[in-house]
């Protein structure tokens, strides 16, 4: 017994001109809702009703349109880039369906590698003008699917599992359901091109059926060496109506494989889609996210499905990380009330008394540091008193203690003899260093002799020095 | 609006939110350490206060000898330009002036101007008494003026009154 059953992929199916929604029903298989005339749909004749709740609740996945809304192309394309190759695939459909604007919404491209080892470019699009109309209606009823494709596109994912040599040449697959017969062409591992034929009923004897067949099938072989420029290797079919492959060979005169185990495949699975046209030989499953056939999305919605991923994985992150800061958050707000408890309870006011007693005490010492650092007017005066030779004497004094300390003097020198005033002067300069240590050593060149302020008076010369020196 | 572009400003709004909390512990990280880091500092001034507290008292007092306690700035100014006066006529020292500037004052300080004559020596004894005694009044600046050898000293002291407003309860 299943515990879990796997969500399968709600379908909408476009056959005969007629709108089908598919669900898994309560027991697993296809539920099928009543068809809906397309026609009536485009017209708006009928609203969102006619599609089922549960349908709308799961949203359109997947929608299968017939072949014929899809056309592809292929070509030779030098570069890889995607960009280049979109904005190519762009301008020249929409050059090529000038009334068909949607048609740059809804194209796919891969590349692939001819037997020739040439890279080629496989386009492929919705050229449908009907499919434009109807995915503007599903999308103002907010049930525009993600992922269109179509029986070929199905086929030739399943076939690839089924055919060994799939890849290479051309290959025709019959599908005969009843008095439907559906044939496809691949070409190098591709759909080609696939068409519908409704056989004649069967009342007695099948042969009508078989001579329809061979014939449609000989016409298309035709046109497909036409189109691929090439002859199909072999042909495949999947008989669930009248004709046998046996019998298309031997009609062909040519070899027809069976593909056996499909049927027991479906009756083996519970989740049939139950669609007899279309979409038999396939069941629910096939058509879930997980298979990669062939699909287009609308141009923003393959944007939205890229950034998916990245937008999640930002979101879950984001989400984790708030979490764990929240948390964080919530110890560090716990563990900040008792320290601001304690803070608050600090600022009492033995504590304030004591802060203010430390900034007066740090207050005095720097009255106490800066009083300390004061030079004595008193003591600069003695000193300099002391450093005057016997023929210096002072006229004027300056004692600057604050703010800038420093000494500016002016006096009188006196010499018997021009070559004495060099050695008073230094022996002045010398007394003024020993007493005024700390301060920049004076020398010579900081005395300014005023020489036309000399004199001569009883054979003694006089000079007016003036001197400026720091204090330390 | 499409679903690319509120999935986006979901997660935009996701980590704007984590971003800001980030923030705000960050925030309240800092707040902590500091407010441990206050707690620790006030328990040290505490300690330091009773370990020094009579060395802090000391201090505090004789930083009180750097200030002028007074209750009415003018007269005392007054007193202190009177007293200023008086010192230097003790040390012989002639033509005394003293000369205040009020309108210089400057926060908590004024200056004042002493003029004299006299000798040089005498002037230097009234500067170490100045120094001694008027801790309340620093010298800024000297200026002697000596016309010849043996001649009086003619000077001018430039003095800093510092005072220090007080309510008649607390003047020491």
């Amino acid at each position: 017994m299943r515990l879990f059953r796997k969500r399968v992929t709600p379908i909408t199916l476009i056959s005969n001109d007629e709108i089908y929604f598919i669900i898994q029903g309560g027991s697993g298989e296809g539920k099928i809702s009543e068809p809906v005339p397309l026609h009536s749909l485009l017209r708006g004749e009928v609203d969102s009703s006619v599609v089922p709740e549960p349908f709308r609740e799961q949203g359109n996945r997947v929608m299968v349109v017939p072949d014929y809304w899809l056309g592809n192309t292929s070509f030779p394309f030098q570069s890889r880039r995607k960009s280049l190759v979109e904005a190519f695939l762009e301008r020249k459909l929409g050059e090529e369906f000038r009334e068909l604007s949607g048609v740059k919404d809804f194209f796919g491209h891969f590349f692939y590698q001819t037997d020739q080892g040439e890279t080629m470019l496989y386009a492929y699009f919705l050229r449908e003008q009907a499919f434009f109309e109807l995915y503007d209606r599903l999308t103002e009823w907010d049930l525009s699917p993600r992922r269109i494709t179509t029986p070929a596109f199905l086929w030739e994912y399943r076939l690839k599992d089924e055919i060994s040599d799939f890849q290479r040449g051309g290959k025709a697959f019959v599908h005969t359901v009843s008095n439907d017969c559906f044939l496809y062409f691949f070409f190098e591992g591709h759909y080609l091109f696939s068409r519908q034929i409704t056989l004649p009923e069967v009342q007695t004897d099948p042969s009508d059926q078989l001579d329809t067949l061979a014939y449609e099938t000989d016409q298309s072989l035709y046109l497909f060496s036409q189109k691929a420029k090439a002859e199909i290797d072999r042909i495949y079919m999947a008989s669930f109506g009248y004709v046998e492959a046996s019998d298309l060979a031997e009609k062909l005169d040519r070899e027809v494989e069976e593909i056996t185990g499909l049927e027991e495949e479906l009756t083996e699975d519970s989740m049939t889609i139950g669609h007899p046209g279309l979409l038999s030989g396939f069941c629910l499953p096939d058509l879930s996210r997980t298979h990669k056939f062939l699909s287009i999305s609308h141009k923003q919605i393959e944007k939205e499905q890229q950034w998916k991923p990245v937008q999640q994985m930002g979101i879950a992150v984001g989400l984790i990380l708030l979490l764990l800061l929240s948390g964080e958050g919530l110890l560090l707000w716990k563990w900040s009330r008792p320290v601001g408890v304690e803070a608050t309870q600090g600022r009492d006011a033995g504590s304030m008394e004591a802060v203010r007693a430390l900034r007066q005490y740090n207050e005095a010492l720097d009255l106490f540091l800066k009083e300390s650092q004061r030079p004595s007017a008193s003591k600069t005066i003695i000193n300099l008193a002391r450093a005057l030779p016997e023929d210096v004497w002072i006229k004027e004094m300056v004692v600057e203690t604050e703010p800038n300390p420093g000494v500016v003097l002016v006096g009188t020198v006196r010499a018997s003899r021009p070559g004495q005033f060099r050695e008073t002067l230094t022996e002045f300069m010398e007394n003024l260093n020993n007493h005024f240590q700390g301060t920049r050593s004076l020398g010579l060149q900081d005395i300014d002799l005023d020489t036309e302020e000399c004199e001569t008076e009883n054979g003694y010369h006089t000079c007016v020095i003036a001197m400026k020196f720091a204090l330390p | 609006m499409d679903r690319i572009n509120k999935r986006w400003i979901v997660v935009g709004l996701i980590w704007a939110v984590a971003l800001s909390i980030d923030y705000w512990n960050v925030g309240e990280m800092y707040r902590i350490t500091e407010a441990r880091e206050r707690k620790v500092f006030l328990k040290m001034d505490e300690q330091f206060l009773r370990a020094h507290s009579q060395e802090i008292t000391e201090s505090l007092e004789k930083r009180e000898a750097f200030f002028h306690s007074v209750e009415a700035l003018n007269l005392e100014l007054l007193t202190v330009e009177n007293e200023l006066g008086v010192l230097a006529e003790e040390y012989e020292l002639t033509a005394v002036d003293v000369q205040s500037q009020p309108d210089k004052a400057n926060g908590g300080s004024i200056p004042v101007t002493v003029s004299c004559e006299g000798s040089l020596r005498k002037v230097v004894e009234c500067l170490e008494a100045l120094r001694r005694d008027y801790a309340y009044v620093p010298v800024t600046k000297v200026t002697i003026e000596i016309e010849g050898r043996g001649a009086p000293a003619r000077c001018e002291i430039s003095l800093n009154y510092r005072y220090r407003i007080v309510g008649p309860e607390t003047q020491t």
